[in-house]
């Protein structure tokens, strides 16, 4: 009862915090409501491209994170932190990466003329869903992994007493698992697809690759036609929306749960062990390699960098950290399909309409800019919510499940039981939550910069200014910080969440 | 008493800057950063105006509009030619009062809302070790074989925007033609031209599309000689970047002053070496030597506002129609 009442409350603040912006860029300019030809290309482009990454990204997830579950080898936790980095890199530099190795003079090309192949075009149809699995094939796995690993030690060994084949087993065992994490797994990815722009369009090779944020652009910063911007905006709201009320009409199996037994002994076959080991590794070589490449590129500039880069950094550790925060807390109180749909809206509303409406929204209470710090603290915690909810929300239903009626049975409720019972079981998903979160945040330019920075100047915007001078290579070694601040909060929290 | 004389510092300091009035203006984010012109123009407008010159970083006109007649802006610096009708349209700004006589540009400036302080050629800067025999004109361009140009999205950066009109300046009617013959040249379109740059000078793409004044940086920063701008013998579309004044300033004499300051010497002088282009208020022979000497084209393209206006939906309707084939 309590709890409905939380997460409709919280809905509500929720919507309003991100419709609001909206609403009032609508307010303001009004609505257009008419398409041109190439604006029905965009929408048909930016629908397709994010449906071939959600379902590869899905995909691909599902042996990578069964193969990460029952193996175990050395440095096998090192490896799955490593494998969340692409998802926390800022764009420019996954791009920058990505192109080192499959670009025109990458690595891979080089191997492929070497063996007498011809070279790989990376830029088109298939650059821009290469880049998009490379940023959220590693959510997937995570997400998955996760789930692999909250099937009881019991049913395992159940399982594998049963002497199954190998499609019954994955029949009565992964299945389940896969239909219930899937849906969701595959609607947030579809839903940052969706408003990909400079990656799609760079990878793209082209117009061909124009997205429906690239329209929004256009409109808002060269037609100043602000109502097509508005009704752009709405388009990508329903889209993201259509999809992720549908994954919520998916019907969920239930689990069985078990005493926390973890098993380590699945009774794997030879074949599995070498297909797993071959999964693992092309993982991890697509994965590293990317990353690597750019940590050689600017590792040497990192200390000559001036201070107001370091300041820029301090500025983004602050914003991460509280931003972080604000959106588990938020995401512990949507941990339902409400909650999600609510929170998906996150990020369905185009940054530079939310940018736009907030602007409106605050102008008439305040300054925007000497708002600057809050604005992007909220804001960023919004963005990050549909992550936080993804992460947090199938093992808090289970803990409900569980232990609700038990608990109620000897008494223990309200406060006691969230601080006793909830938040202690939800410590790894919560840390792991707020490891994605601050990276996230990390990396985002921040709406309202798009306006007018006033006196804030977070990490990105210093790249961005030196991209802008000609600094290429400096611009590298503090991109460079900024994914190594981004990693390094990760790993904080993930491991935090481990410890506690 | 020495905590008195600090405490009493402190105060007279904030007095004194309470006192000052502020002059603020809007400017381009790459304009303000400790890279570009901004602070050294800071420095030298404060010394003789008895004032508080406030850069403000971010998008121009939109910025403009949201805020409306309510707007802190004084000045706005940054503009750029291909935008001046929407932003003259809002109505938001005043005459700027300076002698146009004053500049030293390849065209002759008649409008008295908008100043330009700084110039250049849109042009395709290469890389000399890969290119050996640079192209001299559009269908050279369109006529090399094996080489990887990246350009910038016409719909969302102005240097792209320029480079569509330009091409359909020159080709009339056969602009959608000509993009499809350069079609196989183009690797890839990026966002804005910091991306760009950043494919070119990481030697993904062998030539970009950029301003002649490009290779000064590489050259007085970098002592690289290497990247140079291609030169057409069509004649290249030049590129203003404009000061303008806000109607309803409430520090009319300041933005005043600091229109004048635009076209001083010191000013002028400050341009090359942060913003690296062209000084509008100064004769070639006043420049840099690094600038001066630069290769430049003997004809410059300029399309007036409405004619820009009026052939920008047209011209990026045709690349977007020739480059998505």
């Amino acid at each position: 009862m309590a709890r409905s009442t939380v997460t409709v409350i919280s809905s509500l603040f929720l919507v309003g915090l991100l419709l609001g912006p909206l609403i009032s860029l609508i307010n303001f300019s009004g609505l257009s409501l008419s398409l041109s030809v190439s604006d029905v290309a965009a929408i048909k482009f930016t629908f397709v491209q994010a449906a071939y990454s959600a379902t590869l990204s899905t995909l691909l997830a599902i042996p990578v994170a069964k193969a990460l579950q029952r193996q175990s080898f050395w440095g096998k936790r090192f490896v799955v932190l490593i494998l969340g980095a692409p998802f926390i890199l800022p764009v420019i530099v996954a791009v920058l990466g990505l192109i080192l190795v499959f670009g025109n003079n990458g690595i891979f090309n080089s191997i492929l003329n070497l063996i007498g192949l011809n070279s790989l075009k990376i830029y088109g149809f298939w650059g821009v869903i290469l880049a998009h699995v490379f940023f959220n094939l590693p959510l997937a796995i995570r997400i998955l992994l996760q789930a692999f690993n909250d099937v009881s030690g019991e049913q395992y060994r159940l399982i594998s007493s049963l002497k199954l084949s190998f499609i019954q087993k994955f029949y009565v065992l992964e299945w389940p698992i896969l239909k219930k994490v899937c849906p969701g797994v595959w609607a947030v990815i579809f839903a940052i697809c969706l408003s990909s722009f400079a990656v799609a369009l760079t990878l793209g090779g082209g117009p061909k690759a124009t997205t429906v944020e690239l329209a929004i652009y256009q409109a808002f910063f060269f037609d100043l036609d602000f109502s097509k911007a508005a009704q752009l905006a709405l388009v990508q709201v329903l889209l993201v929306f259509s999809v992720v009320v549908a994954s919520q009409f998916i019907n969920r199996p239930k689990t069985v749960l078990g005493l926390d037994i973890k098993t380590s002994n699945y009774n794997i076959t030879g074949v599995e062990k070498i297909i797993d080991t071959m999964v693992i590794i092309l993982t991890l070589l697509f994965i590293v390699i990317p990353i690597l490449l750019i940590f050689f590129h600017g590792f040497f500039d990192v200390f000559s960098l001036p201070l107001s880069v370091f300041k820029a950094a301090s500025l983004s550790i602050k914003i991460a950290i509280l931003s972080s925060f604000l959106s588990v807390f938020l995401g512990l109180c949507l941990t339902t399909n409400l909650g999600e749909i609510a929170g998906s809206l996150g990020i369905a509303i185009s940054p530079i309409v939310m940018g736009a409406g907030t602007f409106l929204m605050l102008k008439n209470f305040a300054n925007p800019y000497s708002l600057a710090v809050p604005v992007t603290v909220v804001v960023n915690a919004l963005v990050s919510l549909p992550f936080v909810i993804r992460i947090l929300k199938p093992p808090a239903l289970e803990i409900r499940k569980e232990f609700e009626n038990l608990s109620r049975s000897i008494g223990l409720t309200g406060i006691s039981w969230i601080w006793w019972v909830y938040l202690r079981r939800l410590k790894r998903p919560i840390g792991f939550s707020l490891g994605v979160a601050a990276a996230l945040s990390m990396g985002d330019l921040g709406v309202i910069v798009l306006f007018g920075s006033g006196e804030i100047a977070t990490l990105p915007l210093k790249i961005y200014q030196l991209m802008g001078s000609y600094r290429l290579d400096e611009a590298l070694a503090s991109a460079l910080l900024l994914s190594l601040l981004a990693f390094g909060s990760f790993a904080f929290f993930d491991k935090l969440g481990r410890m506690l | 008493m020495r905590y008195f004389i600090f405490l009493t510092g402190v105060f007279m300091a904030t007095l004194v800057s309470a006192n000052k009035p502020v002059l603020t203006i809007y400017a381009p984010d790459y304009f303000v950063s400790e890279w570009g012109p901004g602070p050294s123009i800071e420095e030298a407008f404060e010394k003789n105006c008895a004032c508080d010159l406030k850069f403000s970083a971010g998008d121009l006109i939109p910025r403009l509009i949201l805020e409306g007649s309510s707007t802190e802006a004084d000045i706005v610096i940054g503009l750029n030619t291909d935008v001046t009708k929407k932003a003259r349209e809002t109505d938001l700004f005043a005459p700027h009062r300076q002698d146009n006589q004053a500049l030293f540009l390849p065209i002759k400036w008649t409008d008295n809302t908008f100043l330009p302080f700084n110039w250049s050629y849109v042009s395709f800067v290469y890389d000399e070790t890969k290119i050996s025999q640079p192209p001299s004109s559009f269908d050279e361009l369109a006529d090399m074989e094996n080489v990887k140009i990246v350009i910038q999205d016409p719909r969302s950066s102005i240097s792209g925007l320029a480079l569509v009109l330009w091409v359909k300046e020159i080709y009339g009617d056969k602009a959608e033609a000509y993009w499809s013959k350069l079609a196989p040249n183009i690797l890839t379109v990026t966002k804005g031209w910091s991306e760009a740059y950043g494919l070119f000078t990481s030697g993904e793409a062998d030539m970009v599309l950029s301003f002649n004044t490009s290779p000064a940086y590489h050259i007085a920063v970098e002592e690289d000689k290497t990247k140079k701008a291609a030169i057409f013998e069509e004649g290249h579309y030049a590129y203003f970047e404009l000061v303008g004044k806000l109607r309803n300033t409430d520090q009319p004499e300041l933005a005043n002053k600091f229109m004048q300051f635009v076209l001083s010497a010191e000013f002028q002088s400050l341009i090359p070496f942060t913003n690296w282009s062209y000084p509008a208020a100064q004769d070639r022979s006043e420049w840099p030597e690094v600038f001066s000497k630069l290769p430049y084209p003997e004809k410059a393209y300029f399309l007036n506002e409405d004619r820009a206006d009026d052939m920008r939906t047209k011209a990026i309707e045709e690349w977007r129609a020739a480059l998505s084939q």
